[in-house]
């Protein structure tokens, strides 16, 4: 008889879960932010700018810093990379999140017939890529559990 | 025996009995030889992945046997 072996995450997995954590919570809190500013009509929407490019710097440094904390944490799996089942994985979540993008794009066009802000309409379709990297890691990791 | 579900196929695997006998090969070292991640093999063992047709030739070669006697393939309606 085979004793089962104890499943463990891959480091492709490691990084997904990192990814997923890292955008919930900087644009979580960017959007919570961007919504307050947008419901409130005496605060100008030129507030967000500066936000916007705070929260994609923070985003840049904080994945470049934890990806490197877990690639030396986890140097030999790290080398290896992905393999064919991490591709595989990765192509699928992708086709579903390019559809959530594209329906961005079309909401963001419906607002400029709205008569959307600039500003509304940057955020409109930054939201939908956020939702559609979201969806996309979610569903990688779902996979990474279900099997493929 | 792993055993994988696709829509109206099933495919088999004997991995686990292969590296029992080929000295109680660990899924790392296949993983190594193979060049994929022990996931990747736990999940095939576990019937939860297919394996590429290339994969699923260089585990043959590297229990030195014929592809079907890794993989069996049986369709749903027989």
């Amino acid at each position: 008889m085979y004793k089962g072996v104890k499943m463990m995450m891959s480091f492709q997995e490691k990084s997904t879960w990192v990814s997923l954590g890292i955008t919930l919570l900087i644009f979580g809190a960017y959007f919570t932010f961007a919504f307050g500013v947008f419901s409130d009509a005496e605060t100008p929407a030129g507030v967000l700018i500066p936000v916007f490019i705070a929260t994609v710097v923070a985003t840049t440094i904080i994945q470049a810093f934890l990806h490197t904390i877990l690639g030396i944490a986890f140097n030999k799996e790290a080398e290896k990379g992905a393999d064919e089942r991490d591709h595989l994985i990765e192509l699928r979540a992708t086709r579903i999140s390019y559809f959530i993008l594209v329906f961005g794009v079309f909401a963001t066009g419906v607002s400029m017939l709205l008569t959307a802000s600039p500003i509304m309409m940057a955020n409109i379709i930054l939201f939908f890529f956020i939702l559609a990297e979201v969806v996309g890691f979610s569903i990688q990791l779902f996979y990474y559990r279900r099997g493929i | 025996m792993g055993k994988s579900n696709n829509k109206g196929s099933t495919i088999h695997n004997n991995i686990r009995r292969l590296r029992f006998d080929h000295g109680e090969m660990t899924q790392q070292a296949l993983a190594d030889m193979v060049g994929v991640t022990r996931q990747t093999i736990h999940h095939m063992e576990a019937g939860k992945y297919s394996p590429s047709l290339e994969l699923a030739f260089r585990i043959a070669h590297i229990f030195n046997v014929p592809l079907d006697e890794v993989f069996q393939y049986e369709p749903d309606d027989s």
